[in-house]
């Protein structure tokens, strides 16, 4: 017997029953049925009460990391900017594309193909600008 | 330029045309003033109300570093409202300062009614891309 396996090995019943016969001590069965009945009816009790609590067990893990994971993302703020927003004011408006602009007369091109056609220039210049201006839904 | 303008005139006849003699056209110069700043860069919003003011031509102003119709999204022809912006990479002794003309915007209006104009300056920046505070005003003239 041992960890959740409650029943008894065929070869120690069979040692008891030799036991108990050569004793000569007589046992009705009804009353051996009434403790065999009983022992089973303690033993899964203890496993519900083991099975409860390790669900409370796994329940509070999880609260724990869900607490753990929101506490965490509001200490750390992450701001993210448009592509665009190449001067990071958090906000694309003519002042990026005016950057661009500069950046690309000084030779500084890498990462500014907005329009995907393979070279940096005028073109996406035009492309943030257009941003820029762009109507937004709700106006007018 | 001349392209720009001849469309902007035909533009400006078809809805005259369309809308007969109870519609007028006018053009809103647009003004930036940059104080002792050279302006390099400006983005404003345009806003009329009123007098069923539409949106129907928008062309450069009156300094050579921004008399290039500045960007506008074309979703705001025929429309009351249109953000325009400009910029200019040129050095700071061939910018513009103090007041200067940045663009004109011409609008089509029923004759009778009151119109007002409002602009919105959102960025604006100095030669080598320093942010600056300006100020910007509209004045109206008739064309038509």
């Amino acid at each position: 017997m041992n960890g959740d396996d409650e029943t008894i090995p065929a070869a120690i019943e069979q040692r008891l029953h030799h036991i108990a016969g050569a004793t000569g001590v007589f046992v009705p069965p009804a009353v051996d049925d009434a403790v065999l009945s009983r022992s089973q009816q303690r033993f899964a009790e203890i496993r519900r009460r083991r099975a409860k609590t390790q669900r409370v067990w796994w329940i509070s893990a999880a609260a724990a990391v869900i607490v753990l994971g929101l506490l965490a993302s509001s200490l750390i703020t992450v701001t993210r900017y448009e592509r665009a927003d190449i001067d990071r004011s958090g906000r694309v408006d003519i002042l990026d594309a005016f950057a661009l602009a500069r950046r690309i007369q000084q030779g500084d091109t890498a990462g500014f193909d907005f329009n995907n056609d393979g070279v940096v220039d005028r073109a996406d210049v035009d492309t943030v600008a257009a941003q820029a201006v762009r109507l937004r839904k709700g106006r007018a | 330029m001349t392209a720009l303008r001849i469309s902007v005139a035909i533009a400006l006849w078809i809805a005259f045309a369309a809308h007969g003699q109870d519609t007028s056209f006018r053009a809103v110069d647009v003004y930036v003033n940059s104080g002792a700043q050279p302006l390099a860069a400006y983005q404003l919003t345009f806003l009329s109300t009123g007098a069923n003011v539409k949106i129907v031509g928008i062309e450069g102003g009156e300094h050579s570093a921004f008399a290039e119709a500045p960007y506008y999204d074309p979703k705001a022809m025929q429309r009351e409202q249109v953000t325009i912006a400009a910029f200019n990479t040129a050095a700071a002794n061939q910018l513009p300062t103090g007041r200067t003309r940045v663009a004109t915007i011409h609008v089509q209006a029923d004759v009778k009614s009151q119109r007002t104009y409002k602009v919105e300056v959102s960025a604006a920046a100095a030669a080598g891309g320093k942010a600056i505070s300006v100020q910007a005003n509209v004045e109206e003239r008739m064309t038509r």
